[in-house]
């Protein structure tokens, strides 16, 4: 082809369209309609699974481009679906008893928030919400249903449009519970106006998106630190503000959504949560739409709300911060969490330092060592600190893998039992306190180091976990549920008793060397460090601080290590109920 | 007859309780049922006018729940322009295996975003399949029937632009563990490719090409990258405007190997890049090129710290050649070294280069560049 040819008929007719002018029909009239459409072309294109996608190709096969990851289901699945009046439950092997346990939780959640919205469908019902349910984290980033990027963490989506949702089967029932209510509160109250969605009219804010999410979500099912939080917030001055709560991203902002909703829905009733959704996709986010609903304006609420908060949370303002008095006990490596002695002066955590998620670290004397490149969601370390098993999902389903502290070399640990979830070394050695999902809630097992099961310690219908060995190896003290609150529990070898009565949650025990149980308890936001007697039940607050401790271990000769949230962090802290040591 | 009714009754017995078993009365009953894909309706967005003539744009989206089935289309009709662009992909996912199949008619643009190169007309179907061997490698396979034809060349684009038909083929090895935050991993692939001459279409060449890219934390704000690239053509029968091109930075799109329509996007990672040396300097059917890389994050004080806004320094070194009918295309060397800056905008790179070639002649250059260069 000559050079001179590189103009076709079709570009010829352009260029001749462009010399006309704009009263004769030429190109300057069109131009912005051409513009908008390739603009909308970008725009479709920037929203495609993948950013690096072909222009012209609109399959998804991973061969449409030179590099970036793809998702690689981890296993093959087996998907069946499970069929009922108001949902479709899809799910694979394995999850067969955790499927029929949904349909009841998901009946639990159509009947708590239908209700409500009812209005919303009138005149066009609410088709079958179709759940799809995935084992694991690394099942659900490697599936295609949840349309999100791969690297994406949360515990599950709704696709409104469609009325889909995907979720993680969480380790608990209490979190199943919770992810699924708030996800299928997303569909009731977006389904009904999908098609505004892409119309003229408003939008409603994140906040009362994720907060409606989260205030139909059962108070116990709630992620207990998104209350600690807002309650940080609260004693920082640090609450953001209406225009900042349209977008809703950490647990912050699903905090302080949630607080908003529940504010809104105590003064005004719950009604008004329906109408103010409704009017939001009819005027958006503005003075007039609360002047409407509620009778006041925006800036209004939002200060209201503020007083709301500062008189709700008053517990621990007065207390000292613990910043007064120690440091993290590691600078920088993220956020830190669940901090265990291994042994010869050596502490084993979790961080993700170098990683989205959280990886095993070991410090030994002031060194930091990096001990695995995998997802770590629960351990335990071996009375000698030479191992430590570890529970991942880097093949799909959660599965245990020991691990030697010396050479970092891991190895699958060959478990009975399915979906383990946490796991307890005894200070014998010979034997585990497993925590398992296998039906939907949680179950504690003995197991050998063969990974066979020895007993079953409680196969109750409610969750049963966070089992810790007396010193002596024959007691285990575990939490469970009682009446709305998480209380402790010890099972002798023979027999469960219950431990703790408190109108109040008592988490994470850890048996100490001392003989007595060291605790997480608190509620609404605001955990402390505890201790109770193993055969009295009697129980003193060790921690006198402002901040909310977790995971607290004790140590020889009396200092505790607990992971401290302050300013949306989490840190390891080195503290003793008897004060920081004076120097001098 | 009494014995042929003796003899014939074990048979009737053994008949029905053969067919018995159809009815599994006796299975154990299981409120599930097997998964079966259908493809429903996601959404369809249409945007049209019409002011006396019609313009439509309409893009749509189905799948199945669990979207192993997916069928996404795009139409643009322009009645003034007597325009009718389509394009239609369908995926299947099974397992590992992905395949897809896309019929399209389209004017593309082959060269970075914001210099034409050429635009050309291209219709086509192509079949794709891909072996997801885990997240971070994969093999694929193309085949693809193309028919096209220039729209537009600019003037300083080196090749006439051809029209014709061409029935390409691909397999291709990848690997990608590449983390940004941790400025850490390998980028690779290796490709074998070419062209048919079947089916009344006029091509018939074989292509090899690599890319090789590797990144060094060095500490927690420096890193440094390594990258080589090569590629060769045999056979005289391959469309020349899409032979390799280099010269400039992210001369995306221009070596699409038996990959035809290798249209890389804003975020493509460049195809080539040779800073100091102008846009579509160099084109032929053999080229090597190496980049040397070193980069700091300035601000925030650590990648996995970065939000909505950083900023990054680099100095580089590129060096590369290019052959045409087995003779060199330059005799200087064609290489050049500078530096630069990169603005990282709530995700998106925007990149400033300013770079000297070793060629005493040539003057140096500045380089605009969008999304990651490596």
């Amino acid at each position: 082809m000559r050079p001179d040819e590189g103009y076709t008929r079709a570009h010829a007719r352009f260029r001749a369209r462009l010399q006309r002018r704009p009263e004769e029909g030429g190109a300057r009239r069109t131009m912005g309609k051409r513009w908008f459409l390739w603009l909308l072309l970008i725009f479709v294109l920037i929203n495609s699974p993948f950013l690096s996608h072909a222009a012209i190709e609109l399959t998804n096969t991973g061969a449409e481009y030179h590099f970036g990851q793809v998702k690689s289901p981890p296993r093959p699945l087996e998907w069946r679906v499970l069929k009922d009046t108001h949902f479709e439950i899809y799910f694979y092997q394995g999850l067969e008893e955790v499927a029929l346990r949904c349909r009841s939780i998901l009946e639990e959640a159509y009947n708590r928030v239908y209700p409500d919205f009812s209005g919303f469908f009138t005149i066009n019902r609410l088709p079958p919400v179709r759940v799809i349910l995935f084992a694991s984290r690394r099942d659900f980033q490697n599936a295609e249903a949840t349309g999100t990027p791969l690297t994406a963490t949360p515990e599950g989506v709704a696709h409104f449009l469609v009325g889909r949702l995907a979720v993680i089967c969480q380790p608990t029932l209490r979190d199943l519970r919770g992810v699924l209510i708030h996800e299928v509160t997303h569909i009731i109250t977006l389904h009904p106006f999908r098609n505004r969605f892409l119309g003229s009219g408003g939008q409603p804010p994140d906040w009362l998106v994720e907060g409606l999410a989260e205030y139909y979500t059962p108070e116990e099912s709630r992620f207990p630190m998104r209350e600690g939080a807002l309650r940080d917030a609260v004693f920082r001055e640090k609450l953001t503000t209406m225009d900042q709560l349209r977008s809703v991203r950490g647990n912050l902002d699903y905090a302080q959504a949630w607080a908003l909703t529940d504010f809104i829905a105590r003064e005004y009733g719950n009604r008004s949560l329906a109408e103010l959704l409704k009017e939001f996709f009819i005027n958006g986010d503005r003075d007039l739409t609360y002047q409407k609903v509620l009778g006041l304006s925006r800036r209004e609420l939002w200060e209201n709300w503020r007083a709301d908060l500062q008189e709700r949370y008053q517990a621990g303002r007065d207390a000292p911060p613990i910043t007064s008095q120690y440091e993290p006990w590691i600078a920088g490596y993220g956020q830190q969490m669940r901090a265990v002695p291994a042994g010869e002066g050596r502490i084993v955590f979790l961080s993700s330092h170098q990683s989205k998620y959280f990886d095993l670290y070991l410090w030994e004397r002031g060194k930091i060592r990096r001990l695995t490149e995998e997802t770590v969601s629960a351990y335990t370390v071996s009375p000698d600190g030479g191992e430590i098993l570890f529970i991942s999902d880097k093949e799909g389903e959660n599965l245990l893998y020991r691990l030697e502290t010396v050479t970092g070399r891991i190895t699958p640990f060959p478990l009975a039992l399915g979906n383990p979830v946490e796991v307890a070394w005894s200070p014998t050695g010979e034997r585990l306190a497993v925590t398992v999902n296998t039906k939907g809630d949680t179950d504690i097992y003995l197991i050998s180091l063969e990974g066979e099961v020895l007993a079953c310690v409680t196969g109750g219908e409610a969750d049963e976990m966070s089992p810790s060995w007396a010193p002596d190896g024959e007691r285990l003290v575990y939490v469970s549920e009682q009446a709305g609150f998480d209380q402790l529990y010890i099972w002798d070898g023979k027999k469960n008793r219950l431990l703790t009565s408190a109108g109040t949650h008592h988490r994470e025990p850890v048996w100490g060397e001392d003989g007595r149980i060291y605790f997480t308890f608190g509620d609404r936001g605001y955990y402390r460090t505890a201790v109770v007697d193993p055969d009295e039940g009697k129980t003193e607050v060790l921690s006198p601080f402002q901040e909310t401790l977790l995971e607290s271990y004790p140590l020889p000769g009396g200092e505790i290590l607990s992971t401290v949230y302050r300013d949306g962090t989490y840190k390891i802290y080195r503290w003793s109920p008897s004060g920081p040591e004076r120097k001098g | 007859m009494k014995n042929t009714h003796c003899r014939l009754l074990p048979a009737f017995l053994s008949f029905f309780l053969l067919f018995s078993c159809v009815t599994p009365t006796g299975a154990e009953e299981v409120p599930w049922e097997p998964y079966r894909p259908r493809l429903e309706t996601e959404y369809i967005i249409p945007v049209i006018f019409y002011d006396g003539t019609l313009y439509a744009l309409i893009y749509g989206r189905m799948s199945s729940v669990l979207r192993d089935r997916e069928l996404q289309f795009f139409l643009w009709a322009d009645e003034e322009a007597a325009v009718f662009n389509y394009v239609l992909g369908y995926t299947r996912h099974h397992g590992k295996w992905s395949t897809g199949v896309n019929l399209y008619s389209m004017p593309v643009n082959i060269g970075p975003v914001w210099a034409s190169g050429v635009w050309e007309n291209q219709t086509g179907l192509s079949l794709l399949a891909a072996y997801r061997r885990t997240n971070e490698t994969r093999l694929t396979f193309r085949l693809q029937w193309e028919k096209f034809s220039p729209l537009y060349k600019a003037s300083s684009f080196p090749e006439d632009p051809d029209e014709g038909t061409v029935l390409g083929w691909e397999v291709k090895a990848m690997k990608d563990d590449f983390s940004f935050l941790a400025q850490k991993g390998t980028r690779a692939y290796i490709s074998l490719g070419g062209a048919l001459p079947l089916f009344n279409t006029g091509y018939r060449y074989i292509k090899v090409e690599e890319d090789w890219r590797r990144y060094y934390p060095l500490n927690d704000r420096v890193s440094a990258i390594f990258s080589l690239r090569g590629g060769k053509i045999w056979g005289d029968d391959y469309p020349s405007h899409r032979g390799f091109v280099i010269g400039g930075i992210q001369q995306a799109n221009m070596s699409g190997l038996g990959n035809l329509v290798n249209q890389g996007t804003l975020w493509a990672l460049a195809d080539s890049t040779l800073r100091g040396y102008p846009l579509f300097q160099f084109s032929g059917d053999g080229f090597f090129l190496g980049n040397l890389e070193l980069r700091t994050l300035l601000y925030p004080s650590s990648y996995y710290g970065l939000n909505f806004f950083g900023l990054l320094g680099t100095v580089f070194l590129d060096a590369g050649q290019i052959w045409k009918d087995g003779q060199a295309l330059s005799t200087c060397p064609t290489a050049a070294w500078g530096g630069g800056l990169k603005f990282f905008l709530g995700g998106l790179l925007v990149g400033v280069d300013y770079a000297v070639p070793m060629d005493p002649a040539a003057n140096p250059r500045w380089h605009l560049s969008l999304g990651e260069v490596f």
